[in-house]
């Protein structure tokens, strides 16, 4: 049966009115929801930034190939080509020895450090091709090739980050699945208060269920000012958790903007607050309709 | 209207509150149930209303076979049903026109016709001027109008009511009886559950006595109990 506009009217009056009448109540179950939602949604995006951080680590890395010091800039320039021409390669940069110097001296220059004035002028770098490997899991193979293969005898040194790769893909596996784990358990947990407090205003309104049920009112029309109730719960809950995780976000973001890391300066952009907002908004709304419809399911199927 | 035929209900596990029951009840008539607590008064009443399910027979009610109504049909039963209770099962934080309009809005009417039809149920209860009231401010009386208010605004062609006059004194309960037998004048069937005795003595109605479940009278102007007959005296 469609609901006319002065049912709908009666339905959301129903809803503020039980929400008013419950006050202490509504207040309880609101404040247990924005809690369970800010840590449910803190620990969620937290995950998601850390996921986000860990999936671009991978594409920072790159492998060095240091070329003896005795190899010309057109010699360099020809095994660049050659390494390109490898299948597991996205790109090769050459870095010659002036740039590794005028490197050095920018660096010395940002650090106070004062290499420059030790080496007394005398440029001891080689030249230097920058790779990067189109997927990360291929770099071990890449280095392999130029190592041993012997096809490069003008490489010195290959130069590769594997360990900190490793390590960054495994904490980030880490993080997925813990953290994963945690954010199922919150939200269990947010739905069990939910449900509580809707199961406490179901048998507060008993009597009024009754007489509905009496008069000829469907489970539909009983049903839905609870729903919206729970719904209401939800959604206030996870508009204030919101707000509290973006405020705590944007000061962690400012504190790490201070601190320089190579971490802090990979970082992608963060999500925007209305992103977290309608995000949170809409995981309360749900949370709150499914707890309410629980509590009543069982509360008319036993009337 | 009614139609039972060889219904039983059984409480589990084996507790029989009703057994062979087969009643007829027309179009328009008045009838009281009556017995003792425990006959099966209320059961009957609540097979009407399907709050009950009978585990043998079957229950006919405005030519519905009750029993095997869906869940989702029930409510289209009960809309063309008034059921009034012994407490009231009025909404304590709303006023008397609240409460009356409250069947109209749960069933999904407008505004316009909530206001033509709850003064006119609140009038045939004599209660209008009491419309702004919460029913703590009424006596137990007036609240039992406001409760049959409620079940008549929908204009349903059967009334049923259980123990009605339960809380009330006699001559309260005199005033509602006056009001149910008003309502039948103009064509609803009434079906009332009662063990008030002076009740139904003062209206001479069709009874129907249930004992332990079993159906032991239906008297077409009865009163609430046949009196022994005394030998040598005449009845």
């Amino acid at each position: 049966m469609p609901l006319s506009l002065s049912s709908l009217g009666f339905l959301v009056e129903e809803a503020l009115k039980s929400i008013r009448r419950n006050g202490l109540m509504s207040l309880a179950a609101f404040t247990t929801v924005t809690m369970a939602l800010t840590v449910f949604g803190g620990s969620a995006y937290a995950l998601y930034r850390v996921h986000q951080v860990a999936q671009a680590l991978p594409h920072q890395f790159q492998v060095s190939a240091f070329l003896r010091t005795e190899v010309s800039e057109a010699r360099a320039r020809e095994l660049a080509d050659a390494i390109r021409a490898i299948r597991d390669v996205a790109t090769v940069t050459l870095i010659t020895k002036d740039q590794a110097w005028a490197e050095m001296e920018r660096e010395d220059r940002v650090t106070g450090g004062h290499i420059a004035d030790a080496l007394a002028g005398e440029n001891p770098y080689p030249h230097r091709l920058d790779i990067q490997v189109r997927e990360p899991e291929r770099t071990a193979k890449v280095v392999a090739e130029l190592r041993g293969s012997g096809r490069y005898p003008e490489i010195d040194e290959v130069r590769d980050a594997r360990d900190a790769l490793d390590r960054a893909l495994a904490a980030a596996r880490l993080v997925r699945n813990v953290g994963g784990l945690l954010a199922l358990a919150l939200l269990g947990a947010t739905l069990v208060v939910i449900q509580n407090t809707i199961r406490l205003t179901v048998i507060a309104r008993r009597r009024e269920i009754r007489v509905m049920q009496l008069v000829g009112a469907t489970d539909t029309f009983i049903r839905l000012p609870l729903l919206l109730e729970g719904a209401f719960h939800g959604v206030v809950g996870g508009l204030v958790a919101a707000g509290i995780v973006v405020l705590v976000a944007r000061e962690l973001g400012r504190y790490a903007a201070t601190v320089s890391s190579p971490l802090t300066s990979m970082a992608p952009p963060a999500l925007g607050a209305l992103t977290v907002v309608g995000a949170l908004m809409a995981i309360g709304m749900l949370v709150g309709c499914v707890a309410s419809s629980l509590s009543i399911r069982r509360f008319l199927v036993r009337t | 209207m009614i139609r039972l035929v060889d219904v039983s209900v059984v409480y589990p596990p084996s507790r029989r509150a009703l057994s062979g029951v087969t009643l007829h009840v027309a179009p328009g008539e008045f009838v009281f149930v009556v017995g003792a607590t425990g006959a099966g008064k209320s059961t009957l009443l609540k097979l009407l209303y399907r709050a009950e399910l009978p585990s043998a027979g079957s229950v006919r009610v405005n030519g519905v076979d009750v029993g095997a109504l869906r869940r989702h049909e029930v409510p289209s039963l009960r809309r063309r049903m008034g059921v009034v209770f012994q407490d009231y099962a009025l909404l304590p934080d709303r006023t008397v026109f609240e409460n009356v309009a409250f069947a109209l809005r749960v069933i999904g009417a407008g505004r316009r016709e909530i206001r033509r039809k709850v003064p006119a149920a609140l009038q045939k209860v004599a209660l209008v001027h009491r419309c702004d009231a919460y029913p703590h401010e009424l006596s137990g009386g007036e609240q039992q109008r406001v409760a049959i208010a409620r079940a008549l605004v929908n204009d349903p062609p059967l009334l049923i009511a259980d123990e009605p006059t339960g809380n009330l004194d006699p001559d309260t309960s005199l005033g509602i009886a006056m009001i149910l037998d008003e309502i039948n004048q103009q064509g609803t069937t009434v079906v009332v559950a009662t063990h008030d005795r002076h009740m139904v003595d003062s209206f001479p109605r069709r009874v129907i006595e249930l004992d332990r479940g079993h159906l032991v009278r239906d008297d077409r102007t009865g009163a609430y109990a046949v009196e022994p007959v005394e030998p040598g005296l005449p009845r």
